[in-house]
């Protein structure tokens, strides 16, 4: 009943475009089989999750996903050898029925302050126990659970029952990286949606229109296409361009300033498409400071794409990375990301933060990275921000995202 | 620099934008107070908005708890925000200091998350015990949002934690003039996005064009971001919940949707209308299910007065006749809002023994008067709700959008 698609006008679109439509069902079966290999690697009964993504990973279920992400009401239990048990929200139980890798649908408890009031503690023992019922009927004796997250109040419960919790991200992390295919092609149909909804906020952008305005365009342009939300505000004009991250304002646009954005969109089949690009308002040459720093902002992105391929470690990318000097510019915080239903692991930071932050892992073929880049002088003016999305492949890497890097 | 989160207004309007901040700065450390603590550590943006004002990339903020203020039982806060973002605090006067964020998720710490946690929790510690003499015992800190690491690297030092969802939600139930007037502001504009998907609905469209009319122009409004994706049309009305899809809406069929939206200023807006899609007459049906969702909405907002206990409204809240309301398809009569859905939630008096709570309705406090008309094994669904102001007398509805002639005549 709730099996949410595309629709027949997108899915023309793509074929015409000469994409291959996803099988849902085999992503379905491929992902439950990651998350299951890699309990099964942590020695872990099962994995509790509340994180929407997560849930989406493991099940195929959505269900007011922003909203659950602050209010954790819905939950999942992926038992390594046993059922995939969706505790939902009250009253949604039938929206989970389409997917096949669920076994079973039970209403879910709260016990956040808005659910349960002075009652958290006895809601949270009932939580609890239905729960550890799960683990002992499931598992193997030592009740080893994964956990994505979990508040003190939870956590106190299930230890008290005796079960051991060890963390779910880092798996969860591991499972998500490597894309299959049939991922692939769902993530390209997502891509030519963005990118869809950006032509139209191209055709809009033209001197006067406020930053609002414009973001509104993507907003929507993302919604009628199956898409469901952008996770950030990053579109800014002029001198808002610079430092980055400021967001997007009831600033106009005039003729000849540059106006920078960062999609992080949540697109159709759920597939994050996270890709940036700067444009000059209204057309003309840019000036000298704009041309310096967008050029570097694409050199950066040339030249730091080459150093994706399967087998390369994050340690050796950050070592050969290009970036222009951190004393005179500004810069963005990592240099290239992983990406998938969101911001994934791997995290590449510049040469600079890698003591302090870095960790390595090694590039696998079907990994989809976005590799990134802000350039903006440290004595003002404005910036540019770049950011592309590319495909590990067997050989090297494919970009994904097709469209034009030019300022104009 | 015009600040994050502020949607303008010259300076006159900034003046009272950072009194109300203020304000709900007070409020929350009133409560941090009244519960003991020495501190909250709050990562829910919201909360984190509602201390100190500022926003930065915050639905992403919501999954990925990458920033945390640290809110002292007096002083200023200490902002940790993401690397490179200290230029988003300016304008902002709750924020006494910012510092980079050191967070423990597997994305951004790979194999280092205990040491990061160690070190995170490090520095939340000292800053708990900045000033105080050592050896007078251990420091209670309130938390919204706690992972297991996080938990056991704070148990190294000596802090307890008690519940920050709690403290946050006590400080925000009771709304200030100046929040009640940003909450105006963020209807007008929402309401403005209603008016153009109202104006756009023709059949032959489908759902999810339709709800990107109210995207387009509520974020070009200045609003932040829909929590839900509930519109629905036609059978897919019923069970609600459903979320908005390809479906092509048909001449005659209901389309209901529920705001669930993050508006301007931060503050937020939730009310549902059901509309009469093309030019058809209602069926019988239809409107006998909008007319017993109409007189809900009405009836429980005449209801509502200062004083009444929670159980009390869940007692004596009207509802639709039974073959029209059982078995139940929303079991909420009221729910809380501010800066987004919180607390009180009021259920309904089947549920209110097994899932309820009880307190008090007072004055300052915004509630959402729910309706859902949902007959079981019937093709179609009613959903009706409104936004009010509990004053000094009763309930005063700030949502001001028109309900559907064609449905009510």
């Amino acid at each position: 009943m709730h099996s949410l698609g595309p629709g027949a006008d997108l899915e023309a679109e793509w074929v015409a475009a000469g994409l291959r439509l996803p099988d849902r069902t085999a992503i379905r079966r491929y992902r439950l089989e990651r998350v299951r290999s890699q309990l099964r690697a942590a020695g872990c009964d099962a994995a509790l999750l509340y994180d929407p993504m997560n849930i989406r990973y493991a099940t195929d279920t959505t269900n007011m996903s922003i909203w659950t992400m602050h209010n954790p009401v819905r939950y999942a239990l992926v038992a390594t050898d046993g059922p995939v048990v969706v505790f939902e929200f009250s009253k949604g139980e039938f929206l989970d029925t389409h997917s096949e890798v669920v076994d079973e649908i039970r209403p879910g408890l709260s016990y956040t302050y808005f659910y349960a009031g002075t009652r958290a503690e006895e809601i949270a023992d009932g939580w609890a126990g239905e729960i550890a019922d799960l683990l002992g009927e499931h598992g193997r004796g030592d009740r080893r659970l994964a956990v994505d997250r979990l508040d003190p109040i939870g956590m106190r419960a299930l230890e008290d029952r005796g079960v051991v919790l060890v963390d779910a991200c880092a798996l969860m992390e591991e499972a998500r990286v490597v894309k299959s295919s049939e991922e692939i092609a769902a993530m390209r149909c997502a891509v030519h949606a963005c990118e869809a909804a950006i032509a139209e906020m191209r055709a809009a952008f033209e001197p006067g229109v406020t930053e609002m305005a414009l973001w509104s365009v993507l907003h929507a342009g993302n919604i009628a296409r199956y898409g469901e939300w952008i996770e950030t505000r990053l579109l800014a004009s002029g001198p808002r361009t610079n430092p980055w991250y400021q967001e997007v304002s009831s600033r106009r646009v005039q003729a000849g300033e540059l106006m920078g954005f960062d999609t992080d969109m949540i697109c159709a089949y759920g597939a994050c498409v996270d890709i940036s690009r700067t444009w000059l308002c209204g057309g003309g040459r840019p000036t000298p400071a704009q041309h310096d720093v967008w050029s570097m902002a694409a050199e950066q992105i040339e030249r730091n794409t080459e150093l994706h391929y399967p087998g390369a470690s994050v340690h050796e990318i950050v070592e050969r990375s290009w970036y222009p000097s951190l004393d005179e510019y500004n810069y963005y915080t990592v240099l290239s990301h992983g990406v998938g239903l969101c911001d994934e692991y791997p995290s590449v930071f510049t040469r600079e933060r890698w003591g302090r932050h870095g960790y390595d892992a090694e590039l696998q073929p079907g990994t989809v990275m976005c590799v990134e880049a802000f350039v903006g002088s440290k004595s003002g003016g404005e910036g540019v921000k770049l950011e592309e999305q590319i495909l590990i492949t067997e050989t090297g890497h494919e970009r994904l995202s097709t469209y034009s890097l030019d300022l104009v | 620099m015009q600040p994050n989160g502020s949607a303008g207004g010259g300076r006159a309007g900034d003046a009272a934008r950072v009194a109300m901040e203020l304000d709900r700065l007070a409020r929350l450390q009133a409560e941090l107070v009244a519960h003991g603590c020495d501190a909250g550590l709050f990562y829910d943006p919201n909360n984190i908005r509602y201390a100190t004002g500022t926003s930065n990339m915050d639905v992403y903020v919501l999954h990925i708890p990458c920033r945390y203020a640290f809110v002292p039982a007096e002083g200023t806060v200490t902002l940790f925000d993401f690397k490179a973002c200290e230029h988003l605090s300016e304008g902002h006067p709750a924020v006494g200091e910012v510092r980079e964020a050191t967070n423990w998720f597997h994305f951004f710490t790979g194999s280092r998350t205990e040491e990061y946690a160690g070190r995170w929790a490090a520095e939340v510690a000292d800053l708990l015990g900045a000033g105080r003499p050592p050896g007078h015992g251990s420091k209670r800190l309130a938390v919204d949002r706690l992972d297991p690491y996080g938990l056991r690297a704070l148990g190294q030092h000596d802090v307890e934690v008690v519940d920050g969802g709690e403290i946050a939600n006590l400080a925000r139930v009771i709304k200030s003039d100046a929040e009640i007037a940003a909450m105006r502001v963020a209807l007008a504009a929402c309401e403005r996005a209603i008016g153009a998907m109202e104006a756009a609905l023709k059949p032959g469209m489908t759902e999810q064009e339709l709800w990107a009319v109210m995207h387009r122009i509520a974020i070009a409004e200045g609003g932040g971001w829909f929590e839900t994706r509930l519109l629905t049309s036609g059978p897919r009305t019923n069970p609600w919940f459903q979320e908005c899809s390809d479906r092509v809406i048909g001449t005659g069929d209901l389309v209901a949707f529920d705001t669930d939206h993050i508006g301007v200023g931060g503050y937020a807006v939730d009310i549902s209308r059901t509309w009469l899609a093309g030019d058809a007459r209602p069926t019988t049906e239809q409107r006998t299910m909008y007319a017993a969702a109409h007189e809900q909405v009405q009836r429980n907002i005449e209801m509502l007065q200062p004083g009444m206990t929670f159980a009390e409204v869940s007692e004596r809240a009207h509802r639709p006749p039974d073959e029209l309301h059982f078995p139940p398809g929303n079991a909420v009569v009221v729910h809380g809002l501010g800066v987004s859905n919180e607390y009180p939630l009021v259920v309904n008096r089947e549920l209110f023994g097994t899932d309820g709570y009880d307190g008090v309705v007072e004055p300052g406090m915004v509630l959402c008067v729910e309706s859902l008309v949902a007959p079981a094994g019937r093709p179609e669904a009613v959903k009706l709700e409104e936004q009010v102001l509990i004053t000094e007398t009763g309930a005063e509805v700030l949502s001001a959008y028109p309900f559907s002639e064609a449905l009510l005549d």
